[in-house]
């Protein structure tokens, strides 16, 4: 096992792993204020010090990891969900207006990076979690629906899928039976970078105030309050940047792992 | 005194030989035809002695050309002959040639470095012939 | 040539065309009656009737969207609700900040970038390779946001070089510049690395290709080849790169201005949600959206530019 594929692995797992202890425990209370113990450095009691609010940064960390990892991954579903089957669509129906009229609507959606859709949406409905993973879910859409047109474009050409058409297969059957289950190794690889993004634009919309909001805990928003605090605790907003660091290049690495190992021809492409 | 000169010409890919103690001379003037089955190394020779050889791939000998061995040149002494003095023709010119540009100017392209390049060294006549 | 371009124009209308529509919708048909929506629950019946009579809300929608684009058009993007001025000169003093910061940002990624990428590649498998290759993998996992905090840590607060926050205007440019280097810096560098490894990954592939062989066959030096045939191929996929990139870091300016303090779109826009100043977030949005879609078309404009192919062809 290669060694970037391995700690990729393993720094991803350490994320997992801390949001699903998280559900059951944490070294100290997330809710809980102690004004009298804030902004302690990393010590025995707490690993990795106190916020202003005497909360123990390690459980918010852990707690954190929850939001991210939630938004994220339903996000990447959204996108998957929808995307997939547009992308199957279009290059099942290849040249056709069905497949310019998808091919548009990508080009739209690209238009409006997650940012802006999440600004349009909390506009109106206000900021919350779901409105993030909607957001960010949206823009993962086109990246879904390109990946697999892409991907199913290239295998329409081939001899079996023709074989299958000559059979007499239409092509929503081949799409779901043939063209699918060959691509959906491009499809875990993108998803785990997708899901990577994600993590990343839930942290940025938390720290704007457009994700998670109080008391769901959130490492984007631990960001923001530690702002203020930056030189005389620099630990507050150390810890939760280097959380969603190397949860991200845990998740990339893994991502590049994945490709390397499930289509050879895609290697050295890196 | 021949032109080139090709002597114990052997070449290996990551210590695989591939070709083997290759020699052959080529007449000023002269038309010379290399022939062999598909994979037998004609390429090779030829790349072998331009200089570009794929990457792992190492060529042994001696080729003498205007007294000088062409396998054991320094890169910009052989960038010098390449398209001055030593000419190559690939045989597929979809691939051979930069799909980008028109095909006018990739064959101006080889006069045009030459001349600066002569230019940049300072001497303003041809070389040799 | 021709029927590239006006293709490609016909594009650009049709996406400005639906996406206005797209944000039409959602801000003033979502939400129900905008003008209870902005005034809250509070709001007296008459102060939101006389509110819907002054935004125009009576009229049929269709109406309404064509008022909204014919005022754009002419440059009248309505009046903020909160702060009561024209919403284009507050706009207007936001994207002077802003955009310059945006644009920077493009500078510092792409001067980076091009660097790193060529050495990668020209070095390809060796250890200068690995290097650029870990220092990006890190580089696009590092939050921007984040990154600027510890900038400022470092290079404002610790070694007093650059300003921690605060944007002294652009009177005196040097002053603005230096106010703006530590944020484009911050919101460079993970572009720069995602835009390393795109121009790597497209060099390697384009220098694989026969052509090469035949340039240096020609008597091309390995430089002259990178130059003047590696480069200019390897471009369409970097350029499509660079397209994109331009919209997450108008999006990225907007979410660093907070770590600055600097007095751009972000602020604007963060303030209207709060106070559901819906006009000024519409027209902000609008504005945003357009610049992404411009900057696409201008991206496939260089791609003509580059690739004669394409001009011929349409």
């Amino acid at each position: 096992m290669r060694l970037s594929f391995a700690l990729g692995l393993a720094l991803s797992l350490a994320a997992l792993a801390a949001a699903a202890v998280s559900l059951v425990w944490t070294p100290h209370d997330v809710a809980t204020l102690a004004i009298a113990d804030r902004l302690r450095p990393p010590d025995a009691a707490h690993w990795l010090g106190t916020d202003h609010f005497g909360r123990d940064i390690a459980s918010m960390l852990m707690a954190g990891a929850r939001t991210s990892i939630a938004v994220a991954l339903v996000a990447v579903g959204i996108g998957m969900g929808a995307g997939v089957p547009l992308g199957l669509l279009a290059a099942a129906r290849s040249g056709s207006l069905t497949d310019e009229v998808v091919m548009r609507g990508n080009d739209l959606i690209f238009a409006f990076p997650s940012l802006v859709i999440a600004i349009l949406i909390t506009a109106v409905f206000g900021p919350s979690a779901v409105n993030a993973i909607i957001a960010i879910g949206i823009f993962n859409i086109p990246v879904f629906a390109r990946v697999t047109r892409g991907g199913a474009l290239s295998l329409w050409t081939l001899d079996f899928i023709r074989a299958a058409e000559v059979a007499g297969k239409g092509r929503v059957r081949i799409s779901a039976e043939h063209i699918l289950p060959n691509i959906l190794n491009l499809l875990v690889v993108q998803g785990t970078i997708q899901f990577s993004l994600g993590i990343l634009a839930e942290a940025g919309l938390s720290y704007v105030g457009l994700g998670a909001q109080p008391p769901t805990p959130s490492w984007g928003r631990m960001l923001a309050e530690a702002q203020t605090m930056v030189t005389l605790a620099p630990h507050v907003a150390i810890f939760p940047g280097l959380a969603i660091v190397l949860t991200v290049l845990g998740l990339n690495l893994l991502g590049d792992g994945l490709r390397d190992r499930l289509d050879p021809r895609l290697r050295g492409r890196a | 005194m021949s032109l080139l000169a090709v002597r114990d010409l052997s070449v290996t890919i990551h210590e695989t030989p591939i070709l083997g103690e290759v020699a052959f001379d080529l007449q000023e003037g002269g038309i010379f035809g290399l022939v062999g089955e598909s994979g037998s190394g004609k390429s090779i020779t030829a790349l072998a002695l331009m200089g570009l050889l794929p990457e792992g791939a190492e060529a042994e000998g001696t080729a003498e050309f205007l007294g000088r061995n062409l396998l054991t040149l320094p890169e910009d002494a052989l960038t010098r002959l390449r398209g001055a003095e030593i000419g190559m023709i690939f045989q597929e010119p979809m691939t051979a040639l930069n799909p980008m540009k028109t095909i006018g100017d990739q064959v101006a392209e080889t006069l045009l470095i030459h001349r600066a390049a002569r230019r940049a060294r300072g001497s303003g006549r041809p070389a040799s012939r | 040539m021709q029927r590239y371009l006006v293709g490609r124009l016909v594009s650009l209308a049709l996406s400005l065309v639906v996406a206005s529509l797209v944000i039409f919708a959602v801000i003033e048909i979502v939400p129900g009656d905008p003008a209870s929506y902005m005034l809250g629950l509070n709001a007296s019946e008459d102060t939101v009737a006389a509110l819907r009579d002054r935004l125009g809300l009576n009229e049929a929608p269709p109406l309404r969207y064509l008022h909204w684009v014919a005022g754009m058009a002419t440059g009248d993007f309505g009046q903020s609700y909160t702060y009561k001025v024209p919403v284009a000169d507050l706009v207007g003093q936001r994207l002077a900040v802003s955009l310059p910061l945006a644009l920077y940002a493009l500078l510092l990624a792409v001067l980076i970038a091009f660097p790193a990428g060529l050495l990668a590649a020209g070095r390809r498998g060796r250890v200068a390779d690995a290097a650029v290759m870990g220092a990006t993998q890190v580089g696009v996992a590092l939050p921007n946001f984040w990154f600027a905090m510890l900038l400022v840590l470092v290079f404002a607060l610790h070694w007093q070089v650059f300003p921690a926050g605060g944007f002294p205007g652009w009177g005196e440019p040097l002053a603005g510049l230096r106010a703006l280097t530590l944020p484009a810096i911050a919101l460079a560098l993970p572009q720069a690395a995602i835009l390393a490894r795109v121009l790597r990954s497209a060099l390697i592939e384009t220098l694989g290709q026969d052509y090469i062989r035949t340039a240096r066959a020609k008597g091309l030096t390995a430089g002259q080849t990178i130059l003047r045939h590696a480069l200019r191929n390897a471009m369409v996929p970097v350029l499509t790169i660079i397209g994109m990139q331009f919209s997450f870091l108008l999006a990225g300016a907007i979410i660093i201005e907070n770590v600055f303090y600097l007095p751009g779109l972000g602020r604007l826009i963060f303030q209207a949600i709060t106070q559901r100043d819906l006009i000024v977030v519409e027209s902000v949005v609008m504005i945003l959206v357009f610049a992404v879609i411009v900057v696409t078309f201008l991206v496939d404009l260089a791609y003509a530019a580059i690739d004669p192919r394409l001009r011929t062809r349409a």
